[in-house]
């Protein structure tokens, strides 16, 4: 009934028994759009330091956005989220609030009922979205090898317009979202290894994928070595991915079906854009 | 006694040589009961000096306070020549860098505090590559959450501003409001500051609101393009088609793939 959802190991882990998720899923094959064309470029930046849970964003419209924090323990590039959710739709848990023993719930902020989904946005909040510092990266073309991500990278001198995705930023010049693919491949992390790199590119792998991107030239005026020891970009956190809300899940493995109704009260009318699963 | 003890016994120093750089003192009392008692009883403690490199060479050496600023303004108010002082003899090691450093942390905290000092002599030690937070936690008596504090002062403001809360001008409150701002933001607030007016917790705070609204309007201005709204509004009747049968789940498909432009 509704876009896949893939239900392998993510870099967050399995989904949760009583765990409810909000979900953009992939298309069906030859429909919708890459997930470059939802990535917010450049990022915009986040001042008000990390989050649990969610927060509401009501627009003139009626539309409420959802706006999320992805933490850099599960997923400590940008790239590493991105990547998942190519392969396999986009699955956030969301807070519900303590379920009491009696089966209700104290609802708090955790109210669902106001959100439209496809009309809804899912703004994701990464800590390291923003780059602090110059870079110069490789030319690339859309339509270039197996390196992600999918874009056409020009050289700043013949495409002076900023718009596009350019190979070098300066001190102040906006950086690139898609930079972060390349800057990537400075530093590896737990959960975000780097299983071979060139002076071309490198090899990503992380608990639920792995990708190959290409490798900058420089960054933090530095230049890159391969061999040479890891180098530290400074990031800001920043809104990255702009996704629409297309339906929630809720994880329930005792095979019923069923969804508390504490947590369909959450919902509302949403209950119809809810499937419940076993994983 | 030694040279080197020579050199370290109080002796006056010209205050002309030291430099002050209290600007905003908000301990009124103590200055004027500090005051009374220099007038009638003159100064009963050494202050310490630290000696910096003249401006010009051949120029007379400058002390900076490492302890004893509101003795050495109620002597220059007082119009004093000079001030007892033990002079710190300078070490140009790593190691006399890093005693220093400690030295400030344990002196102000028990005494008065110089937030901006404070900050750079944690810079110092971090910086060093030799004491972690801990270390300086333990060595030193500061709380985790003041050092934690401190260093986050010297890492996130800017200069213009940092300065500012070293000469004393911005307060404690008004600085730890002013980390959340951008370096733009430190900047202009930093320059609205004039003579006779200083950033206080109140107006860091309006800078901060005005920062978050600024943000949520670009975030609010992530809206679909109208193609990707039609598109997803297809996808969103296919989802409700399901929810039907017959003639109305055929409309319905019908409706989404004219939407998706199918």
């Amino acid at each position: 009934m509704f876009a896949e959802i893939g239900v392998d190991t993510r870099g967050c882990g399995d989904r949760e028994d009583g765990g409810l998720y909000a979900c953009c899923g992939l298309a069906a094959p030859g429909q919708g759009a890459p997930v470059e064309a939802f990535v917010l470029d450049p990022p915009i930046p986040w001042t008000e330091g990390p989050f649990r849970g969610v927060q509401f964003r009501k627009h003139d419209d009626g539309a409420v956005d959802i706006i999320m924090w992805v933490g850099a323990e599960n997923y400590p590039t940008v790239p590493d989220f991105i990547e998942e959710g190519r392969r396999m739709g986009f699955c956030k848990r969301i807070p519900t609030g303590e379920l009491k023993k009696d089966g209700s719930i104290a609802k708090g902020n955790n109210d669902y009922s106001g959100v439209t989904p496809f009309l809804s946005r899912m703004i994701l909040i990464h800590p390291r979205a923003v780059v602090q510092q110059t870079y110069r990266l490789e030319l690339c073309d859309a339509h270039d090898g197996d390196t992600v991500p999918h874009i056409t990278r020009h050289d700043g001198y013949e495409a002076p317009d900023r718009g596009l995705h350019h190979i070098h930023r300066g001190a102040n010049d906006d950086p690139c979202t898609f930079a972060l693919w390349d800057l990537s491949a400075l530093q590896a992390h737990p959960g975000h290894k780097i299983i071979s790199s060139t002076e071309a590119r490198a090899h990503i792998q992380t608990p639920s994928c792995e990708y190959h991107v290409q490798t900058p030239i420089e960054a933090a005026g530095t230049e890159y070595d391969p061999q040479g020891p890891p180098l530290g970009v400074v990031y800001a956190p920043g809104a990255f991915l702009n996704l629409p809300l297309g339906h929630f899940e809720f994880v329930n493995s005792d095979g019923s079906g069923e969804m508390p109704a504490a947590i369909a009260e959450l919902l509302g009318d949403n209950i119809a854009f809810t499937s419940v699963k076993e994983r | 006694m030694t040279a080197a003890e020579v050199a370290q016994q109080p002796r006056d120093i010209a205050l002309e040589d030291v430099t002050l750089t209290l600007v905003v003192d908000p301990q009124v009392e103590i200055r004027s009961a500090l005051r009374t008692s220099m007038e009638n009883l003159g100064q009963r403690v050494s202050v310490k000096l630290r000696r910096r490199a003249p401006k010009n060479k051949g120029g007379a050496s400058r002390y900076e306070i490492v302890d004893g600023k509101h003795r050495v303004a109620v002597a220059k108010d007082l119009e004093w020549q000079t001030i007892r002082a033990e002079v710190e003899a300078i070490g140009h090691s790593q190691g006399d860098r890093h005693d220093r450093a400690m030295e400030t942390l344990v002196t102000n905290v028990q005494r008065e505090r110089n937030l901006g000092a404070e900050a750079e002599a944690v810079d110092i030690l971090l910086d060093s590559g030799k004491f972690t937070v801990d270390e300086i936690v333990k060595r030193t008596g500061v709380t985790l959450r003041i050092v934690k504090e401190l260093q986050s002062m010297k890492k996130g403001l800017v200069p213009q501003v940092f300065d500012r809360v070293k000469s004393g001008e911005i307060a404690r409150g008004a600085a730890l409001k002013m980390l959340r701002l951008d370096e733009g933001r430190q900047t202009a607030l930093a320059a609205e500051m004039d003579d006779e007016k200083t950033v206080t917790v109140k107006d860091a705070m309006e800078a901060v609101k005005d920062q978050r609204m600024d943000m949520l309007d670009q975030l609010d201005k992530v809206r679909p393009q109208p193609a990707q709204e039609h598109t997803q509004l297809g996808h969103m009747i296919q989802v409700v088609a399901s929810m039907y049968s017959d003639a109305k789940k055929q409309t319905l498909l019908d409706a989404a793939a004219i939407l998706r432009g199918e």
